[in-house]
């Protein structure tokens, strides 16, 4: 069996002789000090996808942060690889491995894991109904969602028995632990700034799902995909384009969509207060509108542009950077 | 009504309803419509004198891009005298992005040049794929350029290009690579001097496709350094990529640059000019500890290639020891390329031990293809190489030894570690038959690995004839309980 080093002790230390906690400016940390993180890619680390994300990100935290992460992450097959206990942060794409059928060695090494103070962190692990009939569809659309899914929840809840995935609400703190607001939304079409701001991503937050320890620490976090916001070029631009999908609404809408013919099918999501929203969608897989739970009907508009893409990749940075912030921290 | 007529009438129904066309089933919402019913309502909404009426109206018709009367409604809406309309008609033509014309796309190239910045942004976000469309024609992707074809797209470029928005000059200037004319040289060259750096940036690796050499070269340097580093190594990379004789006073200034990125970039331009020069030391170095984009480390080693064979030797060699192993591949290519004598064995054993497979490939290829070049030492020493893919070629690249050399080489991997290279040594022995190989194979019989033992019996039974037999049937009595044996004998009983 795996002999876990003890994660809690290690991350203690590394905090403690962080500049966070000493005074230090952040660029004193000797290489020596870097934080790696564990990255599960099943087969070639140069096939995953959104390959410069995490890097770029780890980049970026050791730039904001005094947490000096390498950029490199310690790429691992197996959650029963003992190289899992050499950071206290795992991340894993949910497209990154085909099959999540959970070894009993990888079950039992994962709970060690998480009972010893690590966090797995599972990119796209939350995938609307309409994105699970293919795993790439979900590495494309970001679609808000308080299910995980339930492959990832079976599994996970199997690593921690008796423990379920519970809804991070839009106020936690986990949203606001280093950045506390969005970046500037003056450059967003003025169509789409107030529900940008107010309802598709407020004050910074985000569809999370987490399963926490008996001690009441996030073990497992799952979020909708947000790596595709992560990733820089050797100039620093960002690797791929962004776009919004924003609900809009004009006077005389609500009778109209009430009434409207669809052609493909409808699915539910969940909000994070539990209540359902109906999604409509028009081939292929393209939510065209939907029905609130407050009876509103609104329909989805699909907005692309450089300031679109600028702003998201921002916000996913942000985000990015507050959840490793925040685990780190609550950790120590 | 009997109830046969019932039950026929009734499946008569539900057939027609399931061969109705999904699209016209009305499975949205409470009510009953079907797709063009709701585009009739919509169509109605866009003739309401109320302002958000037609938004509304302009947004519920882009869902049904397939009823005919969709793009041109949006279309129309592009001349809506409402702002907020107009840029709602932007966004729901870019949903249908797929679905429109060639003449619909040069329509809506217009809106670059609309009072309302949002529409131009608009327009704007989708432009290079806008742009591709409007150059075509139905069921032809390169029409012949027409005047009318060039002013429809032109000036609404060219005006993109000079807006006052610099994410709209941005996605015009990604819009430049795909005309097939030459656009007037003036506001091109002033892209170099934007005052957004991003623009600059995306400016120079698309001017250089656009311009001639001399023009872009010209403009370069008549623009000055860059204050951007991003822009200045975007410039070194894009000239390092395709030099020309044009570019070299250029790429002489980028030498001297402050910054080492961009100064070896420049360098390799400049190498690949004139590679009798020499590799100046800080390319070098570059090329010694970076990655290097496959495609500058291609040019960059045909270009020395291209050196006299001892000049190309000594560099190529200089480089066997970079960090990045694409590289020592290439250097070992061109390396082991330059000998007419064999090459130095302790030299060619390095590349045979190398960690990455792919400089393994390359000096094994050469000993495939050019054994006369390989000294007996460097093959008598690969037992001792410590990849198999190398052990498991030794016994091939021996094949033009006198026979005992290749016995002689067969034993020594009769002991290697892995079954697969014993495998192969064994049937090597069985092959040759050289003094004492009844003993060999005998000892093979005990072999720890089943496959051992089952390929040395099977040479014992099925090639190497009566003694074969012989040998391996007293085996077979002397063991008994050897695993072996019982498949010999068995072997042996259903033998004629």
């Amino acid at each position: 069996m795996t002999q876990p080093l003890p994660l809690f002790p290690l991350l203690c230390l590394f905090l403690l002789s962080s500049p966070l906690l000493t005074g230090q400016a952040p660029d004193t940390l000797a290489p020596d000090d870097e934080l790696r993180v564990v990255q599960l890619v099943e087969g070639d680390p140069l096939q995953r996808n959104h390959p410069a994300g995490l890097p770029s990100l780890l980049s970026e935290i050791a730039r904001s942060t005094p947490f000096a992460f390498s950029p490199d992450p310690v790429f691992i097959q197996s959650f029963a690889d003992p190289r899992l206990f050499e950071s206290p942060v795992a991340y894993v794409n949910f497209a990154d491995r085909s099959d999540w059928e959970l070894s009993a060695a990888e079950l039992e090494a994962l709970r060690t894991y998480l009972n010893s103070g690590g966090f797995l962190f599972i990119d796209a692990g939350i995938n609307s109904e309409f994105l699970r009939e293919d795993a790439r569809l979900g590495q494309r659309h970001s679609f808000a969602d308080w299910e995980v899914t339930p492959v990832i929840a079976e599994q996970m809840e199997a690593v921690l028995p008796g423990r379920t995935f519970e809804a991070l609400p839009r106020s936690h703190p986990i949203f606001q632990g280093f950045y506390n607001r969005l970046p500037d939304p003056e450059s967003l079409p003025e169509a789409i700034r107030d529900y940008v701001v107010n309802e598709k991503w407020p004050r910074g937050s985000y569809s999370a799902m987490a399963l926490h320890t008996e001690s009441g620490r996030i073990a497992v976090l799952a979020t909708p995909i947000i790596a595709l916001g992560w990733g820089r070029d050797r100039f620093g631009r960002w690797s791929s384009p962004i776009s919004f999908r924003v609900r809009e609404s004009a006077e005389g809408m609500d009778e109209r969509l009430r009434a409207a013919a669809s052609s493909g099918p409808s699915f539910e999501s969940r909000r994070e207060d539990g209540s359902r929203d109906i999604i409509y969608t028009q081939p292929p897989h393209v939510p065209a509108w939907v029905q609130e739970p407050d009876g509103r009907w609104r329909v989805f508009r699909y907005y692309h542009g450089p300031e679109i893409s600028e702003f998201a990749h921002q916000f996913y940075t942000r985000l990015g950077v507050n959840i490793f912030v925040y685990l780190l921290a609550e950790g120590a | 009504m009997n109830t046969f007529l019932k039950t026929s009438r009734f499946l008569t129904t539900l057939t027609a309803f399931l061969l109705l066309p999904a699209a016209l089933l009305p499975v949205g919402g409470l009510a009953a419509q079907t797709a063009a019913e709701t585009v009739q309502q919509a169509l109605e909404d866009l003739r309401s004198d109320n302002p958000e009426t037609r938004r509304g109206g302009v947004m519920l018709i882009a869902k049904y891009p397939g009823q005919e009367e969709t793009m041109k409604a949006l279309l129309k809406a592009l001349e809506d005298p409402e702002p907020a309309v107009r840029r709602a008609a932007v966004v729901s033509l870019s949903e249908n992005a797929p679905r429109i014309q060639p003449a619909q796309a040069r329509i809506l190239l217009r809106s670059l040049e609309d009072p309302d910045p949002e529409v131009r942004l608009g327009t704007a976000a989708w432009l290079p794929q806008l742009t591709l469309l409007a150059l075509r024609n139905s069921g032809n992707r390169n029409p012949p350029i027409t005047d009318g074809l060039r002013k429809a797209i032109e000036e609404p470029l060219l005006a993109a290009l000079s807006d006052s928005q610099s994410l709209v000059r941005l996605k015009a200037v990604e819009s430049l690579r795909y005309l097939r004319w030459r656009l007037p040289t003036d506001p091109l060259l002033d892209l170099m001097q934007d005052p957004d750096p991003e623009i600059r940036l995306q400016a120079y690796p698309v001017l250089s496709s656009v311009l001639t050499a001399g023009e872009f070269a010209a403009g370069a340097l008549e623009s000055g350094p860059d204050p951007d580093h991003r822009v200045r190594l975007a410039l070194a990379e894009t000239l390092a990529t395709q030099p020309a004789p044009e570019t070299r006073p250029l790429l002489q200034e980028l030498a001297g640059d402050a910054r080492s990125e961009v100064r070896w970039r420049a360098q390799a331009g400049l190498f690949l000019l004139s590679p009798e020069n020499g590799l100046p030391d800080e390319l070098h170095s570059a090329l010694m500890e970076k990655e290097i984009d496959r495609g500058l480390l291609f040019r960059l080693f045909n270009a020395i290639r291209s050196l006299p064979a001892e000049s190309g030797r000594v560099l190529a060699a200089s480089l066997l020891e970079a960090d990045n192993a694409s590289t020592r591949a290439r250097a070992a290519t061109i390396w082991l390329r330059t000998f007419s004598e064999p090459p130095p064995s302790e030299g060619l054993l390095d590349l045979l031990a190398d960690d990455a497979p792919e400089v393994r490939q390359q000096a094994l290829h050469f000993a495939a293809t050019r054994p006369a070049l390989v000294a007996p030492a460097t093959l008598f020493a690969l037992p001792e190489n410590p990849f198999m893919d190398v052990r498991l070629k030794a016994l091939d690249l021996a094949g033009s030894l006198p026979g005992e050399d290749q016995a002689r080489l067969a034993l020594q991997l009769l002991l290697d570690t892995e079954p697969d290279v014993r495998k192969a040594a064994l049937e090597r022995i069985a092959h040759l038959q050289p003094a004492g190989w009844p003993g060999l194979l005998r000892a093979s019989l005990r072999d720890p690995s089943s496959r051992i033992q089952r390929a040395a019996a099977a040479e014992l039974l099925e090639n190497l004839g009566d003694e074969g037999r012989r040998i391996a049937g007293d085996f077979a009595r002397d063991h008994p309980d050897q695993p072996i044996a019982s498949w010999i004998r068995e072997r042996l009983r259903s033998a004629p």
